[in-house]
C-alpha cells in the first residue's frame, strides 16, 4: 500500500451530497436584456415628468434575479438613477410609501451600489437612503438582505 | 530639550572630574561624539598621573586640513592659554593633541571656578572649532570677494554662473557631504540629506518643508533653507560627482535617497560678531535634524500605546460584570459543593 | 465633512447589530471541530451575503458574517504620505496586541487596514450591544487620532524649525 491513504480527500472524490454556492441560489425565471432596457426606458421618462416614486415603486418590484451580469448592472444602473435624482427631503416620504418587499429591494440595492467605485463616489447619497430606511422599517431589510441568497 | 549643545559633554565631565579630584589618578578614556568624532582623554606616563593628553580624531580630517587649514586653525585657537598646550605631533592614531598639565594649573585655576569652567568650556569644544576651519576660510573668502565686488560694482544678489570659486567639499560622515561656496555677496552651504528608513524619509520632509517655510512665515531674519529632494542644486552641478546625474528623470523608489539642503547665509549672518554664533549653528544642523526626528517618532509610540491601552479599557466595559469566580452553593441534603461557571 | 460622519457610522451601527447574531455551529467539515465560518469558508450554506458600507472610496467598512462568526474589516481614511504611515504604524501596534483585544485579527483582509473577528465565544462573554458600541467608537477616534497625531508632528515641525533659524539673527 503505497497511496498515502490518510490524505485523501474523499469528500472531493465522493459524488453528491455537497452543496455549492450556485446551487443555493433559489431558482428565477431568466430576464432577458431587453426586458430591462425596456423598464430603464420608463423609468427615465417617469423621472423626467418628476414622478420619482412611481419610478421608483416600478424599477423596485421586479428586480432581475435571473438575469447575467450585463442585465443586472443595466438595472442597477436605473435604480442609481433614482436614488440620484431624488431631492433628499422627498427620500423620508418615498421610503414610507414603499411596501416591505420593495424596501426589501431597495435596501439591497444600496449594499450592492456601495460595494462599487461609482457608488462609493456617491456614498453620501446612498448613507441618507439608507438611514431613512432603517428608520422607518428598522432592522429587518438589513437582515433578510443578509441571508436571501438571490442577489440584485 | 529643544537646543543641541555643541561641547561635548562627556568630556566636560571627565575634566571637571580630573581637575576637581585631590588625588591624581590615571585615566585612559575613549569618549565618541557625532560625526564621527572620538576624543581620547588619558595619562600616557604612568608614573606622571598629572600630565594629561587630550587628543581628537575626526574621520574627515584630511578634508578639513585641505580645505580648512584645520592644523593651523587649531594651533591659533588653542595658543592663547598657558594652561594647555599644543602637541606638535598628535597621538598616534589621532590628528590633534593638546598637553595638560594637572600640577600647572591646579592651584591658580582650580582656586577660581570661572577660570576652570572657562578652561573646561574651550577644551570641550575641540570638535566644534575643528569643523569651524573650513567655514572660516569660506568666511575670510567671502570677506575677500565682498571687498572685490565693492570695489568692482557688482549686482548684489545676482546669482553667478559658471563661477570658478572652489567649493569646500567635507565628508564628514559616510554617505553625507557638506558643501560650502563663499561668493561675493553670501555664503552657500549645502548638506546632503540621506535617510536610511523609510518612515525618517517622510517624517523628514515634513521638517524640511517647514525649515524652508520658516523664513516667509516668521523669522525673517533667518537664513534662506532650500530643499531639493533628488537633484543635485544648480551650485553643485560643477563638482565631478555630479557630472553623469541625470537631470530630470526621478526614479520612484529612490525619491527621497539623497536630498540636499542648501543654507543662503546673507551678510547679517556673516558679520565678525555673529561669525561664531553662524557656524555653531550650521555645524550642528544634520545632528539637530535627525535628533527631533527621532524624538517626535518617540513621541508618536508613546502616544499609541496610551491610545491602544485606552481602546483596551473601553473594550472591557463590555463585559458583563462577572460574579465570582466560584460560587458556592448547597444541595437540599446540606451538602456543599462549588459550582464552576 | 463631520456631515456625512454621522449617517456613516449609523449605517455601520445598523449592519453590525443586525449581522451580529451568531449561534454555536459545530463544523461539518470535521469531526469535533468548532471553526469559525467565516474564517474557513467551507460550508457555503451557512455563510451570508457580504455588506459594503462606504463614506467614500478610502474609508469603507467591509462586514462578512455567517453563522457563527463574524469579520468587520474596516479601511482608514489616508490621504497623503504621513497619514499612510502613521496609519500603518497604528495598526502594527494594535495587531500586536491583538491577544489582549480578543476581537481584532492579526492580519487584516486584502485591502483594508484593519479586521476584527467576533465569534459566538465573543458574543457569550461580552454584551453585544457593547461590543457594537466599541467598534463604532473605535472608528471614529481612529480618524480623530490620526489627523491629531499629524497636526501635532507638522506644530512640532514648525517649533524645531524656529528654534534653529532664531539663533542666527
Amino acid at each position: 500500500m503505497d497511496t498515502d491513504w490518510r490524505r485523501i480527500d474523499i469528500d472531493a472524490l465522493e459524488e453528491g451530497n455537497r452543496l455549492t454556492a450556485a446551487d443555493l441560489v433559489p431558482p428565477a425565471e431568466p430576464v432577458s436584456y431587453e426586458d430591462v432596457a425596456v423598464i430603464n426606458q420608463q423609468v427615465k421618462s417617469l423621472l423626467a415628468k418628476g414622478e420619482n416614486y412611481d419610478a421608483l415603486a416600478y424599477s423596485l418590484s421586479s428586480p432581475p434575479y435571473g438575469g447575467d451580469d450585463q442585465v443586472k448592472a443595466l438595472h442597477l444602473s436605473t435604480v442609481f438613477d433614482i436614488l440620484k435624482t431624488t431631492k433628499t427631503s422627498s427620500v423620508a416620504k418615498l421610503v414610507g410609501e414603499l411596501s416591505t418587499d420593495e424596501q426589501d429591494v431597495l435596501v439591497k440595492y444600496l449594499y450592492k451600489l456601495m460595494s462599487l467605485p461609482q457608488g462609493q463616489q456617491s456614498s453620501g447619497v446612498l448613507l441618507a437612503w439608507l438611514d431613512k430606511v432603517v428608520e422607518v422599517a428598522g432592522n429587518g431589510p438589513i437582515i433578510r438582505y443578509l441571508n436571501d441568497r438571490r442577489t440584485v | 530639550m529643544l537646543n543641541l549643545e555643541s561641547s561635548n559633554l562627556s568630556l566636560e565631565k571627565t575634566l571637571r572630574e580630573l581637575f576637581t579630584t585631590e588625588k591624581s589618578v590615571s585615566i585612559d578614556r575613549i569618549v565618541s561624539d557625532f560625526d564621527n568624532t572620538l576624543f581620547h582623554i588619558s595619562t600616557p606616563d604612568p608614573a606622571e598621573k598629572t600630565k594629561i593628553v587630550l587628543s581628537i580624531f575626526l574621520k574627515c580630517y584630511n578634508d578639513l586640513v585641505k580645505y580648512g587649514d584645520v592644523d593651523s586653525y587649531l594651533r591659533n585657537a588653542y595658543n592663547d592659554s598657558q594652561w594647555y598646550t599644543v602637541l606638535d605631533q598628535p597621538e598616534d592614531g589621532y590628528n590633534f593633541s593638546i598637553f595638560i598639565d594637572l600640577q600647572q594649573i591646579s592651584t591658580t585655576v582650580l582656586a577660581s571656578p570661572e577660570e576652570m569652567e572657562s578652561l573646561i568650556a574651550k577644551l570641550s569644544l575641540l570638535k566644534r572649532n575643528a569643523l569651524a576651519a573650513p567655514f572660516d576660510v569660506a568666511f575670510k573668502r567671502y570677506d575677500v570677494l565682498a571687498q572685490e565686488a565693492a570695489v568692482k560694482n557688482v549686482d548684489l544678489y545676482v546669482p553667478e554662473e559658471n563661477s570658478e570659486e572652489a567649493t569646500s567639499v567635507i565628508n564628514y560622515r559616510e554617505d553625507e557631504t557638506i558643501y560650502i561656496r563663499p561668493s561675493h555677496d553670501r555664503v552657500t552651504v549645502i548638506f546632503t540629506a540621506l535617510f536610511k528608513d523609510e518612515t525618517d524619509k517622510i517624517f523628514g520632509n515634513v521638517f524640511l518643508q517647514e525649515f524652508v517655510d520658516a523664513r516667509k512665515r516668521s523669522i525673517q531674519n533667518a537664513p534662506q533653507v532650500l530643499f531639493s529632494p533628488y537633484e543635485p542644486p544648480l551650485e553643485l552641478r560643477g563638482l565631478p560627482e555630479f557630472q553623469n546625474f541625470n537631470y530630470g528623470q526621478q526614479s520612484a523608489t529612490s525619491k527621497y535617497d539623497k536630498g540636499f539642503v542648501t543654507f543662503v547665509l546673507f551678510p547679517r549672518h556673516l558679520v565678525p560678531q555673529k561669525r561664531e554664533n553662524t557656524i555653531t549653528q550650521i555645524q550642528l544642523f544634520r545632528t539637530y535634524f535627525h535628533y527631533h526626528i527621532k524624538a517626535s517618532k518617540a513621541y508618536l509610540h508613546s502616544r499609541m500605546r496610551k491610545r491602544v491601552l485606552e481602546y483596551l479599557k473601553i473594550l472591557n466595559r463590555a463585559k458583563p460584570d462577572q460574579e465570582e469566580k466560584d460560587i458556592e452553593r448547597k444541595t437540599a441534603s446540606g451538602r456543599r459543593f462549588v459550582q464552576r461557571i | 465633512m463631520s456631515q456625512s460622519l454621522k449617517p456613516y457610522l449609523t449605517a455601520v451601527r445598523h449592519s453590525l447589530t443586525a449581522a451580529v447574531s451568531l449561534e454555536d455551529f459545530a463544523s461539518q467539515v470535521a469531526e469535533r471541530h468548532n471553526d469559525p465560518e467565516i474564517e474557513s469558508q467551507r460550508t457555503p450554506e451557512v455563510l451570508l451575503n457580504p455588506m459594503v458600507i462606504s463614506r467614500n472610496e478610502n474609508e469603507k467598512v467591509l462586514i462578512e458574517s455567517s453563522i457563527n462568526s463574524v469579520r468587520v474589516s474596516i479601511k482608514i481614511k489616508q490621504s497623503d504620505e504621513i497619514e499612510h504611515i502613521l496609519v500603518h504604524k497604528f495598526t502594527r501596534f494594535l495587531t500586536g496586541r491583538a491577544e489582549q483585544f480578543f476581537i481584532l485579527r492579526r492580519a487584516p483582509i486584502a485591502g483594508y487596514d484593519l479586521s476584527f473577528l467576533i465569534t459566538n465565544l465573543h458574543t457569550d462573554q461580552l454584551m453585544k450591544a457593547k461590543l457594537v458600541d466599541f467598534i463604532i467608537e473605535f472608528m471614529e477616534d481612529v480618524d480623530k487620532e490620526i489627523s491629531e497625531m499629524k497636526l501635532f508632528l507638522n506644530a512640532r515641525a514648525r517649533f524645531v524649525a524656529e528654534a534653529y533659524l532664531t539663533p542666527f539673527d
